[in-house]
């Protein structure tokens, strides 16, 4: 039976016929029970998502807790982790995402936290573009003026000590940058496609964990 | 539509193997995973946050996820895998996880699978990057693979990645981020570069042949953006008006 449900055949049918009741009443007006079917399936993903949520709370407590039980390196972190998190599922459950010691969690530990991480990305990228823009070839010289030109251009200095650097930026922003962009979007668009055509067509196995079995078929 | 559909199912029938570009990023992960192997170090991968759902490029990630598994496997390497990331992601932790274990069962190395090394680290996205750098600086991998949705936080995980040490290789589908990528990895993924992965990877030509259906498409769409630009500066928008009809 296991071995039934792991197959190849098996698998394949599921995705091709749940992508056949999800799509078709999408693009076309469907008789019933084609739109039922569309909306129950709907319906089952939010149910797998909500047990999933479950399995998650548990994989992640099962794993502090062995840290903290065998004092593993940085045991009193998950300490803390296990504790504030049941104690925000115990207030959220008894008094709702509303009640003053939730929102005292939410304003005092996430959102400082978050606030935190993002002030942080600012000298990770500042630390990342003094290292990428090093002279080392052709390439790096190309991106180099590019950057410091756009660099300049948004600096208030900038356009005061070169004054050529406001339009000749603004070419770049908008022309250069913005065919980037426009080849960007268009090619991942045609990837999505084409996987979905792989997808439909069992040959793109590998989200399903199938890639090496196929192999040895 | 009903004509890429069309050529690539055609294309995909065709056996031989066509030319396909090369993709570097691609390419590095055997590069990364077997210097891990010579260093005794431990290779940590992400599918990503998946804040939109299991997407294609969710999908395009974890291809990736299952080839680094099985390199692992075959290597007897430890396989990290931080997960979470997003309030959509509790899926993907079950998803993952069943790929990895499976490609370690495959290879026949199924006593290196160790599940609490893909743990579930946070449903936010920024409390999951601080965890994921925790786990880079503790376990110091040899390399570090970031692909599928990577948001804010794709920098700072990268940056942190630099100073402990890994060789990364990263893609997004965010293109701020993917400029912001470039420079903070060794190896990038741009545009379908990361979808493509699944059928890249297999080297099996019926896949490789949808890559190429992909090429050609990308080029006459190329030459009528061209000839649109013609076109439109000499007065005539003959080629919207074909388009729109």
């Amino acid at each position: 039976m296991s071995a039934f449900i792991r197959s190849r055949e098996f698998l394949l049918t599921i995705i091709v016929a749940t992508s056949f009741f999800i799509y078709f009443p999408y693009f076309v007006t469907s008789p019933e029970p084609l739109p039922s079917i569309e909306s129950w399936l709907v319906t089952t993903t939010v149910v797998i998502v909500s047990f999933a949520v479950l399995v998650s709370l548990y994989t992640m407590t099962r794993r502090e807790a062995l840290r903290v039980t065998k004092r593993g390196k940085g045991w009193p972190y998950g300490l803390i982790m296990i504790g504030l998190t049941w104690f925000m599922i115990i207030v959220g459950v008894i008094s709702g995402s509303s009640a003053d010691a939730f929102r005292f969690c939410t304003d005092a530990f996430i959102l400082p936290g978050d606030a935190t991480i993002y002030a942080i990305l600012v000298f990770y990228l500042t630390s990342a573009g003094a290292r990428a823009f090093k002279l080392k070839n052709l390439e790096s010289l190309v991106l180099m003026i590019g950057a410091v030109t756009v660099l300049l251009k948004q600096a208030p200095l900038g356009e005061y000590l070169f004054p050529y650097i406001g339009p000749v930026g603004s070419w770049m922003v908008n022309n250069v940058g913005m065919a980037a962009t426009r080849v960007f979007a268009i090619s991942a668009t045609l990837g999505g496609i084409v996987l979905a055509v792989r997808l439909l067509t069992g040959k793109e196995m590998a989200m399903v964990g199938l890639l090496s079995r196929r192999k040895k078929d | 539509m009903i004509a890429m559909f069309a050529i690539t199912l055609y294309y995909m029938r065709k056996v031989k193997l066509p030319f396909v570009r090369r993709v570097p990023a691609l390419d590095a992960i055997e590069e990364g995973i077997g210097r891990a192997a010579e260093m005794g170090r431990p290779v940590i991968a992400s599918p990503g946050i998946a804040i939109t759902g299991i997407d294609y490029w969710t999908v395009g990630a974890l291809s990736i996820l299952t080839h680094v598994a099985t390199l692992c496997a075959r290597s007897d390497l430890r396989l990290l895998v931080p997960l979470g990331g997003s309030e959509q992601s509790y899926t993907l932790v079950e998803i993952s996880r069943d790929i990895v274990e499976n490609q370690y069962r495959l290879e026949g190395n199924p006593e290196r699978y160790n599940v609490d090394d893909m743990p579930f680290l946070s449903g936010r996205q920024f409390a999951w990057a601080s965890a994921y750098v925790g786990m880079l600086m503790r376990y110091k991998p040899a390399v570090n693979v970031m692909v599928g949705l990577q948001w804010g936080s794709a920098i700072y995980i990268a940056g942190v990645s630099h100073e402990a040490g890994s060789f990364t290789i990263s893609g997004s589908d965010y293109l701020a981020n993917v400029a912001c990528l470039a420079v903070a990895s060794d190896y990038v993924m741009i545009g379908e570069e990361m979808v493509a992965a699944g059928a890249y990877l297999s080297k099996d030509p019926v896949q490789i042949a949808s890559i190429r259906t992909q090429d050609i498409i990308k080029a006459v769409m190329a030459v009528l953006l061209l000839l649109g630009i013609l076109t439109l500066t000499m007065g005539s928008d003959i080629v919207k008006v074909i388009i729109n009809t």
